[in-house]
């Protein structure tokens, strides 16, 4: 006996494993199919061939897998251009009050050095072990970042002169955008 | 030989002339639009109003509407809500944007100018 319940369970199970992972898009389909194979039934069909035309009329799990893929790389991208964009800013920001502030610069680069050296690439690192293809990879990409970046922070602490702090600043921006540039190519290459 | 040769004929004489699938797709977002311009909608009515208008010749993988639908969201082209139906199903109905009505115009204009460029050389053919 065709059990119709069932047999969308298992159709649901089987896009789960092909990949389609978000609940929203696979609610949608289920809706689709469900509303297929009661237009099937009433045109004449008996339950069983009219769930399984309808589950063909949707589609194989792996093409739709590719499909929903390039509507996240649409996603992705705009998250990128978002992310350059704060990135610029953020450097930006930081050498304008360098310079506007030199005089009160130790104070500034406390901020900075808390920014910089934990907040942010951890902010750019958890993305990274979220996306990365290559785990281990992303990872010494991060640490090196995060050690360079502590390094820089330390110049800007220990140091009295404001030309030190602000190049101390901006080598520490240069290596977040490079963390975050890194980090994009990964979410990229990965979807 | 002779039933090879019958079978090519009837097959050009009686099959549904299908629309290429680089068309199908090309034309998947300018009629989605066009479609959400009359009012909101669902995946499912959306599919069968283009398979009613099109005569069952654009015939899309219905599954594969729902990525250009969600690739249209994140586009910011249109909106989309959960709701009940009246038959108590929940359904998310999609509506356009300001942005995908934009679109639409561009859209129609490009498909206008293809079209009138195809209908001149065409009426050049029979002179």
């Amino acid at each position: 006996m065709f059990d119709l319940e069932q047999s969308i369970a298992d159709w649901r199970k089987q896009m789960l494993a092909a990949g389609i992972k978000s609940p929203v898009p696979l609610d949608e389909l289920e809706i689709h199919l469900r509303e297929e194979s009661e237009r099937r039934i009433q045109s004449g069909l008996s339950a069983q061939p009219a769930f399984e035309s309808a589950v063909q009329q949707i589609g194989q799990a792996n093409s739709l897998k590719m499909e929903f893929a390039k509507a996240d790389r649409t996603k992705t991208v705009a998250l990128r251009g978002l992310k350059t964009l704060f990135a610029v800013v953020f450097l930006a920001s930081i050498v304008a009050l360098n310079i506007y502030l030199a005089s009160e610069l130790k104070a500034i680069c406390l901020i900075d050095l808390g920014l910089l050296s934990f907040v942010l690439p951890f902010t750019a690192g958890s993305q990274i072990s979220k996306n990365a293809a290559d785990s281990k990879r992303q990872s010494r990409i991060v640490w090196t970042g995060e050690l360079l970046i502590g390094l820089c922070g330390f110049l800007i602490n220990f140091s009295s002169h404001p030309v030190f702090g602000l190049a101390a600043a901006i080598v520490s921006c240069i290596v977040f955008t490079w963390i975050l540039r890194q980090q994009t190519r990964a979410t990229v290459a990965h979807s | 030989m002779t039933i090879f040769l019958l079978d090519i004929h009837i097959k050009s004489m009686y099959r549904v002339p299908m629309i290429r699938k680089e068309l199908v797709a090309a034309s998947a977002e300018p009629l989605i639009l066009s479609l959400l311009a009359k009012g909101e909608s669902y995946g499912y009515a959306i599919i069968q109003e283009v398979k009613a208008r099109s005569d069952g010749k654009l015939n899309w993988t219905d599954g594969m509407l729902y990525p250009v639908l969600h690739r249209m969201e994140h586009r910011g082209l249109i909106k989309s809500r959960w709701a009940e139906s009246e038959t108590g199903r929940k359904r998310k109905y999609y509506s356009l944007k300001k942005d995908g009505k934009t679109a639409m115009a561009k859209h129609h204009e490009q498909w206008s100018l293809v079209h009138s460029v195809l209908a001149g050389l065409k009426k050049e053919q029979y002179v």
